[in-house]
């Protein structure tokens, strides 16, 4: 017989940060609180109480776009901890761009940025997030896509039936999947560009 | 100074004058809510951001640890002249509020 577990793992693509506080949420609804973060694909949850805790995930770079130092870092899990929040491990290449803090929904509303300002910084820092992933992205997009060219064309075999080599198509597929990272990243920062102008607005006539 | 000028954003306002005694960030949030009657809950968000720059600007320092070794600030003198100039800002418009609200609300009751 198969051994009820208190543990599960997911695999989740989560493209934004919105997105991944959301499912990060609607698994806590469902009784399964995030215990670790691998790779940002690899969610571990716990078993838990449906409700019982609620996620916000924030930001670890700073609204121009630069990763906050390590002592900016650990200055803001302290004032997460402090205020009832556990921070959820996260193993990955660069740990320093989120923070996973979970909170006990008995402890009242859970929200990080509670000023327009706040709300400003965080906004900013997600979008300029998503510039730099977007363009990195492309870059790589551009780089698959030449190099499956340049393979296709020069190393085509001369001879017989001048087929086109398999490295050829694995750059092709490599580039397409980066196509629709590249589209994916892309699509959330003209929301990002509305939510800001919105807040800027509403802080011309109140905090 | 004169960034001290301008105003103040209210969580800045009360962080501020939470600091004229050394208190940690959790403190902070508690003595915010407790002046403001429980109106004013700083997010951890608000707060990093806020304490980051009042750093940079050097309206506070950090001033040591607390018994539980989290680091505690204080505010600092130029922070201390932020404070004052907002307190004649906001002087400034409970004056004039009240002076032409009361001017209008006689005017028309002699009408």
């Amino acid at each position: 017989m198969k051994k009820k577990t208190n543990r599960m793992t997911k695999t989740v693509i989560c493209l934004t940060i919105d997105q991944e506080e959301e499912y990060l949420n609607k698994m806590c609804a469902h009784g399964w609180k995030p215990v670790k973060i691998m790779l940002g694909l690899w969610f571990t949850f716990e078993k838990c109480e449906p409700g019982e805790y609620i996620v916000r995930v924030t930001t670890g770079i700073d609204p121009k776009g630069r990763k906050a130092s390590r002592e900016r870092r650990e200055r803001m899990i302290e004032f997460l901890t402090d205020s009832g929040a556990e921070i959820v491990p996260e193993i990955n290449v660069d740990a320093k761009t989120r923070i996973y803090a979970v909170r006990p929904a008995r402890l009242g509303k859970f929200e990080i940025n509670t000023d327009i300002d706040a709300l400003i910084a965080d906004y900013t820092a997600r979008r300029r997030y998503h510039i730099a992933a977007v363009i990195f992205t492309f870059l790589f997009f551009v780089f698959g896509l030449v190099n499956g060219i340049c393979m296709a064309v020069l190393l085509r075999t001369p001879e017989g039936s001048g087929s086109v080599p398999h490295g050829a198509y694995i750059e092709f597929a490599t580039a397409a999947l980066l196509l629709v990272i590249f589209v994916c990243l892309l699509v959330p920062i003209p929301s990002y560009t509305r939510k800001i102008r919105k807040l800027r607005e509403k802080r011309q006539i109140e905090e | 100074m004169n960034e001290s000028k301008g105003a103040l954003t209210e969580a800045v306002y009360y962080i501020l004058i939470s600091l004229y005694t050394p208190l940690h960030g959790y403190g902070v949030i508690q003595n915010v809510e407790k002046l403001s009657g429980g109106r004013v809950k700083l997010g951890a968000g608000t707060l990093y951001g806020a304490i980051n720059t009042l750093l940079t600007r050097g309206w506070i320092v950090e001033c040591g640890e607390s018994g539980e070794r989290k680091k505690e600030y204080i505010i600092t003198q130029s922070g201390r002249r932020a404070v004052l100039d907002e307190i004649d800002r906001l002087q400034e418009l409970l004056d004039n509020g009240r002076r032409v609200v009361s001017e209008t609300t006689q005017t028309q009751e002699n009408e």
